[in-house]
């Protein structure tokens, strides 16, 4: 099989329109995709360039707040799960307590330090845990998701398809 | 004839013709490179493998081809060394990463074959960066065979990740290599060691054999003396290939140095030397006046278009997909730089949707650069913002403040070809180099530019005294 790179890609596939063709989407869209952001993109001059790195102390406040979140969200879950088991036996009622109904919804954990504990789970190693090794994890994952947040932003119709080619396969000519 | 220093830095013809007259053997040569890579190679940490006992078998045979008047062309008989990510059968092939540093692939990569069939010799598997940079190293140390060194300055870096292509091509220690480029492998050796590198459009040359980093971005080109040495190479390995279904039957023809259609037109990208330093901007400007002697010279301004997002998005999904195993395995905890002990994990959470979105702006980017190129035969900027970087700073540390055009990302994310050609020298007394960047398919023109530029200067004939 060869690929022909000077194919033009949009020629024959013009854009369509989602109002006007709404048979073309697999799945409905919510919103228009006129929504997206079509500002300038933050461009990276380098490559390979991370973030800016996170200092030893912001990394380590991060990872306390996201470990407290966790098992703040860990503890709820698990209460809601003791409440749900406690509600198939007559309860008494009585006054909410006025500490838990004042108490906040712990804050999630940003999403760079569930990717990180997600990597630390699926790919156990105890030499993931050294406090570089982490902090460099951290940084990369930081930049990753800015990196799919600009390229999110940038705007796509639905007729516009992935550059990659293929085709079916048989062996005999 | 004894071979002298000279002839480790002359052109592939000037070498065939020595050969032809008899002046010496391939036997003679080969062994003349060979001496200069067991001697020189470990001061710039340049090889891997010397293959001795195969290259005197090949040049033996080159010997007894050329005296019953076979000749295969004007790559018989001439050593070369090879990026360590070919396979070769019987001799290690270690991806520059300390876990395979041992590891024998029981097979030939296409080009490998290819320039066996043109007659060429190999004598060397060279160094490179661990996984070809997959990995994210952010400093020179990144190999098992130790940071590649400079060889007009071992205090300073080679360039990566053809490390040892760069850096054997610059020291005489064989007349040309074969690199490989995802995203500035070829271009930034090249322009560290003061050598000419093409990079070819991705498809002209077969990467069956070579180590995967990333299907949709990876490409083989030749690294020699000058831009005629790198056509003659290309020459060879081009075309169509059974084993390799991205690559193009369209086979590049360089029987001898062509000249440029009458006063092609350049296109300087808009602020390409804002941002670089001093003495690279000023041989820059000087390149720019030596090309108007014979070229016209506009301006060009580069769409906005997120190149390197998208470049540096597809490698590092392609990458995850293809290096789990060496995470997954623990192998990864053996790499030398210790940023790639840990660089692939975080790539492994990249969402499917980012690498899909990558591929759906990519089409934007090859269609936006090809609409640049109406009526401009080739884009010109500076190959690199610095000149190599010392070996004990990291890349942030010395090129903070300076960047390069964008042309790099967006060269590679649309898989157009790029050269470069030594322009001078800059700080440190180190080399500075031209990039050129054409359209798909625009090899042959970009060669030809660049081979007029060499013949009215004398950069590419400057050597350092190893």
């Amino acid at each position: 099989m060869t690929v022909d790179p000077n194919a033009p890609y949009n020629e024959t596939r013009p854009s369509i329109s989602l109002t006007n063709n709404p048979v073309r989407l697999y799945s409905p869209l919510t919103q228009p995709l006129t929504h997206l952001s079509t500002h300038r993109l933050q461009q990276t001059m380098t490559p390979y360039s991370t973030p800016d790195p996170v200092n030893r102390r912001e990394f380590a406040r991060t990872l306390a707040a996201a470990t407290a979140a966790t098992a703040a969200t860990a503890a709820t879950a698990a209460t809601a799960v003791e409440t749900n088991a406690d509600d198939q036996t007559p309860k008494k009622t009585g006054k909410p307590d006025p500490k838990k109904a004042t108490k906040p919804d712990p804050e999630p954990p940003p999403t760079a330090a569930l990717l990180l504990e997600t990597i630390r789970q699926r790919y156990p190693d105890k030499r993931l845990d050294q406090q570089d090794v982490l902090q460099g994890l951290y940084t990369d994952l930081r930049g990753d998701l800015a990196r799919s947040r600009r390229l999110s932003s940038f705007p796509l119709e639905n007729a516009d398809e992935p550059g990659f080619l293929f085709a079916a396969y048989r062996s005999d000519p | 004839m004894p071979l002298k220093d000279k002839h480790a830095f002359a052109s592939i013809r000037r070498l065939g013709r020595g050969l032809r007259r008899g002046d010496y053997t391939s036997l003679e040569l080969t062994e003349f490179f060979l001496d200069r890579l067991e001697r020189l190679g470990p001061k710039f940490n340049a090889v891997a493998t010397v293959t001795g006992d195969l290259a005197r078998r090949e040049a033996r045979r080159a010997d007894t081809e050329l005296a019953a008047g076979c000749d295969l062309g004007p790559l018989h008989g001439i050593p070369y060394g090879a990026k360590d990510l070919l396979a070769t059968r019987g001799i290690p092939t270690s991806w520059g990463a300390a876990p395979m540093k041992d590891r024998v692939i029981d097979a030939d990569a296409t080009v490998i074959v290819k320039l066996r069939k043109a007659g060429a010799v190999l004598v060397a598997k060279l160094a490179m960066v661990e996984i070809a940079g997959g990995l994210g190293y952010k400093q020179s140390d990144a190999s098992f065979t130790g940071a590649g060194l400079n060889p007009w300055d071992t205090g300073r870096w080679s360039g990566g990740s053809s490390s040892g292509p760069g850096s054997a091509v610059g020291a005489g220690l064989v007349p040309f290599a074969i690199g490989s480029e995802t995203w500035g492998s070829i271009m930034n050796p090249a322009g560290f060691c003061g050598i000419t590198g093409l990079r070819p459009t991705y498809g002209r040359v077969s990467r069956h054999g070579a180590m995967a980093l990333s299907w949709t971005m990876d490409k083989l080109g030749p690294m020699g003396r000058t831009a005629d040495d790198c056509g003659l190479v290309l020459a060879a390995i081009s075309g169509h290939d059974d084993a390799d279904a991205t690559s193009v039957d369209k086979h590049l023809e360089w029987t001898k140095p062509e000249k440029p259609k009458p006063k092609p037109t350049l296109a300087v990208v808009t602020d390409c030397d804002k941002h670089v330093q001093k003495a690279v901007r000023k041989n820059f400007r000087k390149s720019l006046e030596k090309l108007e002697k014979f070229c016209q010279v506009g301006e060009v301004t580069l769409p906005d278009l997120p190149y390197e997002d998208v470049a540096g998005t597809l490698i590092s999904c392609e990458m995850a997909a293809a290096f789990e195993g060496l995470v997954t395995s623990g192998d990864v905890w053996q790499m030398t730089a210790p940023e790639d002990r840990w660089g692939a994990h975080a790539a492994m959470m990249i969402p499917a949707r980012d690498y899909i979105n990558a591929m759906r702006i990519r089409p934007k980017i090859q269609v936006a650069l090809d609409q640049l190129f109406d009526g401009v035969d080739a884009l010109v900027t500076p190959t690199l913002a610095t000149v190599a970087y010392p070996n004990d700073q990291s890349f942030s540390e010395y090129r903070r403040g300076h960047h390069a055009s964008r042309i790099g990302g967006a060269g590679n994310a649309a898989g157009i070809p790029g050269i470069t050609v030594p322009n001078g020298f800059g700080e440190g007394k180190m080399p500075t180099g031209l990039h050129l960047v054409g359209r798909a398919w625009s090899e042959t023109t970009l060669l030809a530019i660049a081979a007029e530029y060499q013949d009215r200067t004398d950069w590419h004939e400057k050597h350092p005294d190893v």
